[in-house]
């Protein structure tokens, strides 16, 4: 028997249905397509002239899995150069127009495993490129290029775009709302004297205010921007004003391509036919109007959608729901566009305790890249990982393992140093999980010559 | 809009600064430039200078004694290598520039000693300083030297060992003098403006003739040398003859120093020159230093480190006799000087980087 409920439930579905439905000029979408094709192709290109690939995937021996990406193994040389170029061509492909989805999949699916295959590179911007390059590979954009016909679409597929970019900088100015960034100004504090010797602001940089006025207007900015790009009034300042920051950062720290990522995101905010307008003064653009016929923008997709912004705002939100100060402890920091929040150190040396009762102290540096040493030093879930390689490669039946324990001590955000994990536990009886069960509590007053003799 | 965001972040601001640990409304002491001008002029300029001079006087004096070998001429080389390698100890705590990148820790210095490659290589013949200089780490450097004046500790060579029937190790000796000599004045030339000039990067660091984009990039390096040299000290020259790389096992083979029994005074040379490079002296730190930047920003973090310094010299002048008889006769008291060692590393790697902002450098993969 059908309720009146179930009318208006059916009603209301309809109508955002309808409206998600509604006919867009694809034009918007095909140039984000190709500038989301040339970053990749950058990126990739970057990091093979830069030597990366060698450094972060061909002289390590270790790699860090993330969990539940255990099986992701790297090919190794030559496979891993294989795999880059692959990337590589799908993306200069996207570039050229020739979209077809089995190429964004390629160069979508191609890029995240190379990311999977060691925590070590874990960036924000990665992880945000892999999120957008699956919702492009379901976008049923036929337009090429921007000064060709538009195709009608349905204008839900970028109202799912615009979504995912406002909630990165929404989340990432709610992770800003802490003491260290708004009382402390840090770790602004500490990176911006350093950068004393840029020409013209650089002077300005090595004042205390300066730290405390960009902490609280990166903020504001991350907080309001996504709405002030929502409001067509306010649309060409709050563009303006992505322009001037992510410019200003991209000059300010080595962040790669995340600047010009996130002004092409922004791009996305307004009107969908504006790439057409634009090219016009120059290109003979097709003067066709967009069909008032869209496909219908598909219900199970509004369900994909809803399922995936559910678990947008669960994994940004997640450390809040957890014990201590997750600058410290990190349980829950990936993927929650916790960008530039910190500065931290570490120091680590592992402890393996034979079954005979002899030990052996492991020093990292000795088996990992110092990019890994780096990284790890201050990550638990990292720390346990490596504990048990170690435990692969040095057990034996001569020399049985019975515990590895950590002495690691890190400083965060211009503090002295404090013992960081546990070194009464078997690190592993841990997994990745719950290896943030090792990390010990922040304690603000600690004396650390007093910590470190305990 | 433009109102409240302007109020709003004034708010913002007078809320911060009220509760702002620090009340300083002055200039944060950025001092980059003068601080890797002091550690160029003061700290690694001389001692690499001093070290080449070394080297060219070891090696006259080994052209001296070949010609005539005497007791009296030998003891005075194995003096100037003792003093030589004291010197090398305060400079390869240094491992950045050209020492690093030319490989010269390797060149001069590659331990542990390879007796067995020693012997063969002078059974071959060939003992020329081509030869030398072609034969690889194994057979030239320091280390060759030691062996050839030292070994075997018990009975050390006499003069005899070098003349008659033996002059082919004298050769040797004084070939790999030669080298040595000319790897100190290679060294000496990457740093000086008649050579390479890799001194004027340090300066012009943040200029674009400079191999540092930024100035913080080369203080950076400077920081984490300085901290690299304490884990060398730590996890080579202490850990593993004392057995804690080997399940407790100790191995005074491992040693740095094992004829000439000089392994904890270059310990302690290389502790010093690590104080000498944080201060910029050999007393209170300068204006400039790592040390006094330290001082500015959080005292107790120098502090701290000057107390561990003192500590470690007197926990390595407790240790009876040399390293390689202590290990293991007195294994506790090399264990004390490796925890002050280590809690000196944790200070550097954790809490010198952190308060500074010291981070290493990898490119832009290091990001957010």
């Amino acid at each position: 028997m059908v309720t009146d409920a179930d009318d208006a439930r059916t009603t209301w579905l309809a109508s955002l249905i309808s409206r998600l439905s509604k006919p867009i000029d694809s034009s918007s979408l095909c140039l984000y397509r190709i500038l989301f094709g040339l970053f990749i192709l950058i990126s990739v290109l970057r990091y093979i002239a830069y030597g990366w690939v060698e450094d972060f995937y061909v002289v390590p021996d270790y790699h860090f899995p993330y969990a539940g990406f255990e099986w992701v193994t790297n090919p190794g040389s030559p496979g891993i150069y294989l795999l880059f170029g692959l990337v590589a061509l799908s993306a200069a492909l996207l570039v050229v127009g020739l979209a077809h989805p089995l190429v964004t999949l390629i160069c979508t699916l191609g890029f995240t495993y190379i990311e999977l295959i060691d925590k070590t590179t874990y960036l924000n911007h990665y992880y945000l490129v892999s999120i957008l390059g699956l919702m492009l590979t379901v976008l049923p954009l036929k337009q090429r290029l921007p000064w060709h016909a538009p195709q009608p679409l349905a204008a839900g597929w970028l109202y799912a775009l615009r979504l995912q970019v406002g909630l990165v900088y929404f989340f990432a100015g709610l992770a800003k709302l802490n003491y260290d960034w708004l009382i402390l100004a840090q770790p602004l504090k500490l990176w911006l004297p350093a950068l004393d010797e840029l020409p013209i602001i650089g002077p300005l940089l090595r004042y205390e205010i300066t730290a405390y006025v960009a902490s609280w207007m990166g903020a504001l900015f991350d907080l309001s921007i996504g709405f002030l790009l929502c409001m067509k009034r306010m649309r060409p300042w709050a563009f303006a004003a992505v322009v001037v920051f992510h410019v200003l950062t991209g000059i300010f720290f080595k962040i790669g391509i995340f600047p010009w990522v996130m002004i092409a995101n922004a791009s996305l905010f307004f009107a969908p036919d504006w790439p057409r307008r634009v090219l016009r003064r120059w290109l003979p653009v097709s003067q066709a109007s967009v069909s008032t016929l869209a496909p219908r923008f598909p219900a199970f997709m509004l369900l994909v959608f809803v399922l995936h912004f559910a678990l947008q705002i669960w994994l940004p939100l997640r450390p809040w729901f957890r014990h201590g100060n997750f600058l410290w402890h990190e349980d829950g920091y990936r993927f929650g566009w916790k960008v530039m929040l910190m500065e931290k150190a570490g120091v680590a040396r592992f402890l393996v305790r034979y079954q005979s009762g002899n030990e052996d102290w492991i020093y990292p540096s000795e088996w990992l890249s110092p990019a890994q040493v780096k990284m790890m030093s201050t990550q638990a879930d990292m720390i346990v990982s490596f504990a048990h390689h170690l435990a692969r490669e040095l057990d034996s039946k001569e020399h049985p393992i019975q515990r590895i324990s950590a002495e690691v001590f890190v400083s965060f955000n211009g503090r002295r140093s404090q013992r960081f994990i546990d070194p009464q536990v078997n690190l592993l009886g841990l997994d990745q999980w719950s290896a943030y069960q090792a990390v010990l509590p922040w304690q603000e007053s600690v004396s650390v010559v007093s910590g470190r003799a305990q | 809009m433009k109102v409240w965001f302007a109020f709003v972040s004034v708010i913002g601001l007078m809320v911060a600064c009220r509760y702002s640990s620090s009340s300083e409304s002055s200039p944060v002491p950025v001092e980059r430039q003068q601080t890797l001008r002091l550690f160029a002029d003061q700290v690694i300029v001389p001692a690499i200078d001093q070290f080449s001079i070394q080297a060219r006087q070891f090696s006259e004096q080994a052209e001296t004694f070949c010609e005539a070998p005497d007791a009296s001429q030998l003891t005075r080389l194995r003096e100037q290598w003792r003093e030589l390698s004291q010197r090398w100890a305060t400079v390869e705590i240094m491992n950045l520039g050209p020492l690093k990148d030319q490989r010269f820790v390797s060149r001069i210095n590659f331990w542990p000693i390879r007796s067995e490659r020693i012997t063969a290589f002078l059974a071959a013949g060939a003992l020329d300083p081509e030869s030398v200089e072609a034969g690889g780490a194994l057979v030239r450097g320091l280390p060759v030297l030691e062996y050839l004046l030292f070994a075997p500790t018990e009975e050390p060579p006499s003069p005899a060992s070098f003349s008659g029937d033996h002059a082919d190790a004298c050769t040797y000796l004084r070939s790999v003098a030669i080298v040595l000599a000319k790897d100190g004045q290679s060294l000496q030339a990457a740093w000086s403006p008649s050579g390479d000039n890799f001194r004027q990067n340090l300066l012009d660091a943040g200029k674009a003739d400079s191999k540092y984009d930024k100035q913080k990039e080369a203080f950076d390096e400077l920081v984490n040398a300085i901290y690299q040299a304490t884990l060398l000290v730590e996890s080579a020259k202490l850990a593993r003859p004392l057995g804690k790389r080997t399940q407790g096992v100790a191995k005074p083979e491992e040693v740095e120093s094992p004829f000439a029994r000089n392994s904890l005074a270059r310990v302690k040379a290389n502790i010093a020159a690590i104080g000498f490079a944080l201060r910029g002296t050999e007393q209170e730190p300068v204006e400039h230093s790592v040390a006094a930047l330290l001082l500015a920003k959080d005292a107790t973090v120098w502090e701290d480190i000057a107390q561990i310094l003192q500590d470690i010299e007197s926990t390595i002048d407790a240790v009876p006799g040399d390293l390689y008889t202590a290990v293991e006769l007195h294994p506790d008291r090399v264990e004390l000087v490796f925890d002050k060692i280590k809690q000196l590393s944790y200070l550097l790697g954790a809490d010198v980087a952190g308060v500074l902002g010291v981070t290493p450098t990898f490119g832009d993969n290091d990001g957010d």
